[in-house]
């Protein structure tokens, strides 16, 4: 599904991800955990297309296609999703037209028929009750004045909203008290599906609580140093990142 | 009237000349105040308060065309769909609207005003009332159906017009006008326009520059604003060679309001130029403005807002927003937010800032599927969010959302 | 009195601001016979200026150059400041105290001089700290006793260079600062013992033709200080210039020329008072700074010439132009002011921005009082890359007064990634006086970022009342307040001139309340 080869991205200057391979295949989830600057962010970045953070080397293939190189809109039509650390704030955009026109965006370069307005309103309304935002909120400009857990519920409605074949959720888990965490955990699991990959990037591990990873990779000094199954998180939070960061 | 009236006149002043002793009867204050724009001369960039708008550079390069009457037929208004009242002034000359009057409502061709004191230092106002043979005028009743009034200034292949309008809005009565700067072809256009708001009353204008590319275009709004009364102002412009909207709102009374909000969409080498002065003369005044210039190419937007609390107008509340968004390397942005302040218990503030479109912004759309234009065109619509926002009328909120559209497909 | 205010509230208190009592405390003139030429301006006051400086023939042809283009010029009337015109041949252009101006040792300048100079708090013989302002004996004593227990010999020095009406009359630790290589002398001593510098860089950044006041004083500028630090020197302790003008009818035109060259750093402070006259003197000076590679000029002026009287009789025309030149990568230079003094401000303390990566900066505190005028404010041109710029202004109106900020920032088409920060906030105590902002920006490059923010307001009676059951007087509950209005300009000073500038603060705002 997606396959990582080999990737480096050098950043202002400094060579953050040296040679990076990973592989989630369709229906799995992966979690990467990594301490800070371990290069979490430079990863989804590149991965999603940002200016900035182009790759000097190697494959990013998404469902065998290397999307490398193509404008980041089109690796979302493709059915990339990233789910920001920090969310944007859009003044003057209300938050149903603003999902309503990536969705359609999206839709139309994929050739499929737009959703009308009537059935994104019942669709938007289904969503937003599971990620818990009232629906004032929709009528918002995008994401502006609400608190930090509001934004990523906002970031979970998108992913409820867009069904993407492959998300990517940066530090998703950061700012969330339990509740919220408990949503996003019904949101990704409620996707779960043969169809669908997942890549959990994270500091700590308890977004792991509510969403079981098939596989745990250690990202340090812009490598994975070390894979395993689900138990590596806890053994993680237990040790710590040190060794890899020595070992890196 | 003698050559020595100008110093090195240009070629455009020696027409002016010609021209205003060409005029029937000129009254004695007309020919004070041409001699006023004599001494004076077209603004140039010495001229504090027009250091961003060389009307004397510009008009220096004006060809006169002054072919008039190559006036064809005049395309319905988009206004339309809003069933206004039209009035139109082409080439300077006023056509009234045909058919009843509706209940309160009285207009007609009148004389036009002999002076405006505050503005006896404008160059243009001066020129424009001793040019202006007769004006508009529209006086607004206190049970005036609530239909809007349509002005349309089409200036097409003339090389120059002056015309005035004068409006009363009585108490308590509610007023709503569109203005439409219109019209192809190069020539200078200059409109005074004089108005009073009575106590009470509300008055909703909105203006709408859009004529071609070459119009060099000077629009002066000076309103008197009474107790308790509310002048509401919507601008959207598309700018030309040299265009300058200015409004002086003279906030007269306890309770007066004004609310001023304005956008520029500039592309080519179009300037616009949104120049107000709130003057607040009584306690318990309240002012909101907010200014939006989105500018490409090599097109200049200018912004100068002045904010005036006299000793007497304690307890204002005024705040003045101008934000720019410059989208290409060769556009240019001008601000002056200014406040003159000479009272001591007012809450006064203005904020501007300038920059590009947010590159975070930007990735974060595109990431969510959205392509290069449509997500530059978003983040452009939603930068001029707030100057929508104040468009309390829907249809005219979503005429104005579409030209926006229009502009930015351009874009 | 208080008793009332405490009832009607600050409003009516500051009606009865006229009852103020007189607070200009250096209002003193000192008794030297002074050696002038006669009264006006012509070319051959300019002649009569240069041979009594013994000047060079090309100072001399320089002077001659901008007064011929004065005499073409306009005086600027765009400013927020209304005054009478000024009649050019009615004052004096240079004057000199009799004694003979230049004086071999500090034990050769006349003892009224040196006693107007303790007076001031500006001990010459052992000038250690730099004290302009009030209570300067007291002062004095405890930052010295400051600076004894922080060092041992190696505490913070202040050199200071007195000019004194149209001469510097001493400047002090000259050896010290020879030895770390740093040039710091009266203008006219550098004329003489370094003319190739002064050639080299005076009015490279601002031209004999640059305004009216600036090429008035380029004609007729008597004495100033020269600053020169070279290569890698940071300059061992804070220099200063303490200016008085002491004659009557007399204008003072001083010039200030400091260059720092690569890697180089100086803090430069400058105060300044004039006597009480009844006459309205004129002050035109120019300052040029030359910041080179990564070198750095901190420069603080604490200015307090006398502002008149309370019913705006008398005073000074401050007219002045100062500009820095950041002509090097990585070049920054930092402008605070704290104006307090002057009838008329005419003030743009500005920055060029030439090198990539440099970075100006504006601090200021402007306070007008009964029938003072302030306009002042900064220039910001951004010519180069990543250039950084910050103005704080915080003005502060009582009496009768008006105070104006004015400010530019201009971003120019090639300078990328250019970043401006500004916040204007303004104070009114009173409801006779006016405060004002008026603040341009141009910009040509869409990757600056500019903001800017103003606000206006006034003291806060909550918070007055609550200083005021505290037990604070009115008076020392508004110049808390004030003081921590302007904390964000205060906390830039030099911790010499700090507590100085606040005591300023409060000395110039009274009589604004009860």
């Amino acid at each position: 599904m997606l396959k990582i080869e080999n990737l480096h991205t050098t950043v202002g200057g400094h060579e953050i991800l040296k040679g990076l391979s990973l592989d989630v295949p369709a229906g799995e989830v992966h979690a990467i955990m990594g301490p800070n600057g371990s290069g979490k962010s430079t990863l989804s970045y590149t991965v999603a297309g940002r200016d900035g953070y182009a790759a000097s080397e190697g494959a990013v293939m998404l469902e065998g296609t290397n999307i490398l190189g193509l404008a980041p809109d089109v690796r979302a039509a493709k059915g990339l999703f990233l789910s920001f650390q920090h969310p944007m704030e859009i003044p003057g955009v209300q938050t149903m037209t603003f999902i309503r026109t990536a969705l359609n965006a999206q839709r139309r370069a994929r050739g499929e028929a737009e959703v009308s307005a009537a059935d994104f309103i019942r669709l938007i309304r289904e969503k937003a009750k599971l990620v818990g935002l009232d629906d004032a909120k929709l009528k918002r400009p995008f994401n502006v004045g609400f608190s930090g857990g509001e934004k990523k519920r906002m970031e979970m409605l998108q992913l409820a909203i867009f069904e993407p074949r492959f998300a990517i959720m940066d530090e998703t888990d950061s700012g969330l008290d339990i509740d919220a965490l408990k949503m996003v955990g019904d949101v990704v699991n409620a996707l779960r599906g043969p169809e669908r990959g997942f890549l959990i990037i994270t500091h700590y591990q308890r977004l792991l609580h509510y969403i079981k990873p098939d596989r745990v990779h250690v990202l340090a000094g812009g490598r994975i140093v070390k894979s395993g199954a689900a138990g590596l998180a806890a053994e993680l939070e237990k040790s710590g990142y040190e060794q890899f960061i020595e070992a890196a | 009237m003698s050559e020595a009236l100008f110093n090195n006149p240009t070629p455009f002043e020696v027409d002016l000349q010609a021209a205003f002793a060409g005029r029937a009867k000129a009254t004695g204050a007309q020919a004070a105040a041409f001699e006023r724009f004599a001494k004076l001369g077209f603004p140039n960039r010495r001229i504090e308060g027009w250091k961003w708008s060389d009307f004397h550079g510009a008009l220096r390069k004006l060809t006169p065309a002054n072919d008039a009457e190559a006036q064809g037929d005049i395309a319905p208004s988009e206004f339309a769909a809003l069933n206004p009242l039209e009035f139109r002034i082409i080439n300077g000359q006023i056509e009234l609207p045909q058919g009843e009057l509706p209940d309160g409502l009285r207009y007609g061709v009148v004389e036009p005003v002999a002076t405006i004191p505050e503005l006896e230092r404008h160059a243009i106002v001066n020129l424009n009332i001793a040019m202006t043979g007769k004006a508009l005028g529209i006086e607004v009743g206190e049970n005036t159906p609530d239909r809007p009034i349509l002005i349309r200034h089409i200036n097409t292949n003339a090389a120059f017009a002056f015309t005035q309008t004068m409006m009363r809005v009585s108490a308590n009565a509610r007023a709503r006008l569109i203005e439409t700067y219109e019209g192809e072809g190069s020539g200078f256009y200059s409109h005074l326009f004089h108005m009073v708001v009575r106590d009470g009353a509300q008055f909703h204008r909105t203006v709408v520059h859009q004529t071609g590319a070459d119009q060099i275009v000077n629009a002066v709004c000076a309103a008197k604003i009474d107790a308790d009364a509310a002048f509401n102002q919507t601008s959207l412009s598309t700018g030309s060679r040299l265009s300058r909207h200015e409004t002086i709102v003279h906030l007269w009374a306890q309770g007066g309001s004004a609310e001023i909000n304005s956008a520029a969409l500039l592309c080519d080498d179009r300037h616009a130029d949104f120049t107000t002065h709130v003057v607040h003369k009584a306690p318990h005044c309240r002012t909101r403005q907010i200014h939006k210039g989105v500018a490409r190419d090599r097109a200049r937007n200018v912004f100068q807002g002045k904010f005036e609390v006299e000793r007497e107008a304690q307890k204002t509340d005024a705040k003045m927003t101008a934000n720019a968004l410059l989208l290409s390397d060769t556009a240019e942005a001008n601000h002056k937010p200014e406040l003159e302040i000479y009272a001591d218990d007012v809450e006064c503030a203005h904020g501007s800032t300038c920059g590009a479109l947010d590159a975070d912004a930007l990735f974060y759309l595109r990431q969510r599927g959205l392509n290069e234009a449509a997500a530059r065109a978003l983040l452009v619509e939603a930068f001029l969010g707030e100057v929508l926002d104040g468009v309390d009328d829907e249809r005219l909120g979503d005429i104005f959302r579409n030209k926006i559209a229009d502009w930015l497909v351009y874009e | 009195m208080v008793e009332a205010t405490y009832k009607e509230g600050i409003d009516k208190a500051t009606v009865a601001a006229t009852a103020s009592l007189e607070t200009y405390k250096y209002g003193f003139t000192t008794d030297v016979q002074s050696a002038k030429p006669p009264k006006g301006l012509n070319e051959d006051t300019v002649r009569y200026i240069s041979a009594k400086k013994e000047e060079p023939d090309w100072l001399l042809e320089w002077r001659l150059v901008a007064f011929r283009r004065w005499l073409t010029m306009e005086e600027p009337t765009w400013a927020m400041v209304d005054y009478p015109q000024i009649d050019y041949q009615d004052a004096y252009y240079y004057s000199e105290p009799a004694s003979g101006a230049k004086y071999e040792s500090i034990d050769d300048v006349p003892p009224e001089i040196l006693a107007d100079f303790e007076k001031l708090g500006i001990p010459l013989r052992e000038a250690e700290v730099l004290l302009g302002v009030e209570g300067a004996a007291a002062s004095a004593a405890e930052a010295r006793m400051g600076e004894a227990s922080n060092a041992d010999g190696g505490g913070r020095k202040v050199a200071v260079d007195a000019v004194f009406d149209s001469v510097s009359v001493a400047t002090t630790f000259k050896n010290e600062l020879a030895k770390a290589g740093v040039i710091f002398l009266s203008f006219s001593e550098a004329v003489r013992e370094h003319p190739d510098l002064v050639r080299k860089y005076l009015g490279t950044v601002v031209p004999t033709s640059d305004n009216f006041f600036a090429t008035l004083n380029s004609a007729v500028f008597s004495d100033g200080t020269f600053v020169y630090v070279p290569e890698g020197v940071k300059c061992p302790m804070e220099l200063s210039t303490y200016f008085r003008i002491n004659e009557a009818n007399t204008g003072q035109f001083e010039r200030t020329l400091i260059i720092v060259a690569p890697g180089a750093y100086v803090s430069y402070l400058e105060g300044c008072t004039a006597p009480m006259r009844d006459e309205n003197q004129l002050h035109a000076a120019v300052v040029e700074l030359i910041i080179e590679d990564d070198a750095e000029i901190k420069y603080s002026t604490v200015q307090n010439w006398y502002p008149g009287d309370k019913d705006g009789k008398g005073g000074i025309y401050n007219f002045v132009t100062k500009r820095a030149d950041c002509r090097g990568v990585n070049a920054k230079v930092s402008w605070t002011q704290v104006e307090t003094g002057s009838a008329i401000t005419w003030k743009y303390p500005s920055c060029i921005l030439r090198g990539d990566n440099s970075q100006g900066e504006f601090y200021s505190i402007a306070i007008t009082n009964n029938h003072q005028q302030a306009d002042t404010g900064t220039k910001m041109i951004h010519l180069g890359k990543n250039t950084r710029s910050r103005i704080i202004s915080k003005g502060i109106s009582a009496g009768k007064s008006n105070s104006t900020y004015r400010g530019l920032v201009s971003v120019h088409r090639k300078a990328d990634n250019v970043r401006n920060f500004t916040q204007c906030d303004s104070l009114l105590i009173g409801n006779e006086c006016g405060a004002h902002t008026i603040p341009y920006v141009e910009a040509k490059n869409p990757s600056a970022i500019l903001e800017h923010e103003a606000t206006t307001s006034r003291l806060s009676e909550d918070q007055l009342f609550y200083c005021r059951q505290r037990g604070l007087s009115e008076e020392d509950a508004v110049a808390l307040l004030v003081n921590g209005f302007c904390k964000d300009v205060l906390q830039k000073l030099p911790m010499e001139f700090a507590v100085e500038a606040q005591k300023l603060v409060s000395v110039s705002l009274e009589g604004s309340v009860g």
